[in-house]
């Protein structure tokens, strides 16, 4: 599932919640997936730890499953699984605060799995601006990391991801630009940035 | 950085989590923790239709010969929290939950009052903390969540089908001075204990539950769900109790601050009314 696929495919969403509900077994795998998916690529944005946005998404997953018969609107379900996704993800962050361990940023573990450009200046630029990211937002309160996830990886407006967080829009405002500016102010970032966009 | 920048570096170091895709692994372990969906045959859907129907008709008819809701008489059978009160709704006082109020215990000033309220009781209480609950004229039960000024009224068909209903924690500001926040909820008859359990560490066991209960929830270690058992220790019903929760209240426990010094139960909006004790 492409980003532009996860926006445009709502209605075949519904069908498949109205099909679970109707009890066709099919369609419970096409909603871990789709849930599954979406819940993975916040959690790996900004948990860091590859088996810890995993045990998320699977989570985040299972719970939107388990109670599908509470979702009112089947074409709801994408956001419904944002809003479980942040509140297990909140959890995740406060359980790292208390015992931190080894973490593998998540820039190199995804660039590992997923190599996005050749070889070359350009993609080490572009790794090392990743890994400075990466470690610029651990810096982040959970919501404004939570609401920069959700704006970059699913391309969410401001209403989108203030029901996400449970806010409202104007504070999703904030904190996107809280989390903006804090990153500006990260000068190994703003070098990087600079020779990224060709300053 | 320029905004442009900003968005050009946000949207490459955001990229690869864009692409990320669950393992078959993954997926195949949701599946299999997951619920099935509900597989219903033509037959049993049609007969639960049909019973379904019937206590609807039932309740109609009650409503338009009595003036006032009335719980079926099926409904006392079915052991979920509606038959929890469905005999004290039908006027037998020996088939109330919990206990009356004694002549001298506080509770909130409507709970004394005919006009809203009448056969006033305490469901559950805990370290100070009570459910009561009340009959209103239209034949619904009022709850009051620990006389903190918030209540909530109910027919007894909201609780059709569920052996456990958590009502919430009512409108305390602050963890007490023990670093407790109650929450309160009721149940089918046949719970006899219930179980919160938490983000971290051991869950809160209660046991001799009957119709309801109060649980002293700790904010700090993220209260999750509550659960609960009947005679045999199975497990007869859940409700999630955190801010996902779309039945029931959405918690969220992080508002609740560091432990404070409790509001005595008269200063309580609920019970303090328009000339509250010099204490308050």
């Amino acid at each position: 599932m492409d980003p532009e696929a996860e926006r445009s495919q709502p209605s075949s969403v519904a069908a498949e919640v109205r099909r679970y509900r109707a009890g066709d077994t099919g369609a419970a795998e096409v909603l871990a997936r789709r849930a599954c998916t979406l819940a993975l690529r916040t959690a790996a944005a900004i948990l860091r730890s590859g088996e810890e946005a995993s045990d998320v998404a699977q989570d985040v997953a299972v719970d939107a499953l388990r109670s599908l018969a509470k979702l009112r609107d089947p074409d709801a379900f994408d956001a419904w699984v944002h809003r479980i996704t942040v509140r297990h993800a909140l959890r995740a962050i406060r359980r790292r605060g208390r015992a931190r361990d080894a973490e593998t940023p998540l820039a190199l573990l995804s660039e590992a799995a997923h190599p996005a450009a050749p070889e070359g200046p350009d993609r080490d630029m572009m790794l090392a601006a990743r890994d400075v990211l990466a470690a610029a937002l651990a810096e982040l309160p959970p919501k404004q990391r939570l609401a920069l996830a959700l704006r970059y990886v699913h391309d969410l407006s401001d209403a989108e991801i203030a029901a996400a967080l449970g806010c409202r829009p104007g504070s999703v405002h904030a904190l996107l630009s809280r989390g903006r500016a804090a990153l500006r102010g990260d000068a190994q970032l703003a070098e990087l940035a600079l020779a990224i966009s060709g300053g | 950085m320029s905004t442009t920048r900003d968005e050009t570096l946000m949207r490459a170091a955001f990229a690869p989590a864009r692409t990320i895709e669950p393992n078959q692994d993954e997926i195949a372990r949701v599946v299999a923790r997951a619920p099935r969906p509900a597989q219903r045959s033509s037959f049993v859907a049609s007969a639960n239709g049909w019973r379904r129907l019937a206590a609807a008709g039932l309740a109609a008819v009650s409503l338009l010969a009595g003036g006032a809701y009335a719980v079926p008489a099926t409904r006392a059978a079915i052991d979920d929290v509606a038959g929890t009160f469905a005999g004290w709704l039908r006027g037998e006082e020996a088939a109330a939950p919990g206990r009356p109020l004694s002549p001298n215990e506080l509770a909130p000033d409507y709970f004394h009052d005919p006009r809203y309220t009448r056969d006033a009781r305490v469901i559950a209480e805990a370290d100070g903390y009570k459910l009561y609950a009340a009959l209103q004229p239209d034949g619904t039960v009022e709850f009051d969540l620990g006389n903190t000024g918030v209540g909530l009224g109910f027919s007894a068909d909201a609780f059709s089908d569920r052996a456990l209903y958590v009502l919430g924690p009512g409108s305390v500001q602050n963890a007490d001075e023990h670093g407790h926040v109650p929450l309160f909820g009721v149940t089918a008859r046949s719970v006899r204990s219930v179980e919160l359990t938490y983000e971290q560490g051991p869950p809160l066991h209660v046991d001799g539950v009957d119709g309801g209960f109060v649980l002293l929830a700790e904010p700090t270690r993220g209260p999750h769900e509550v659960l609960a058992f009947d005679a045999q220790r199975e497990m007869v019903g859940r409700q999630l109790v955190d801010d996902s929760s779309h039945y029931g209240p959405r918690i969220d426990w992080e508002t609740y601050g560091p432990p404070a010094p409790r509001v005595p139960a008269q200063c309580q909006p609920g019970a303090a009314g328009p000339n509250p004790p010099s204490l308050c």
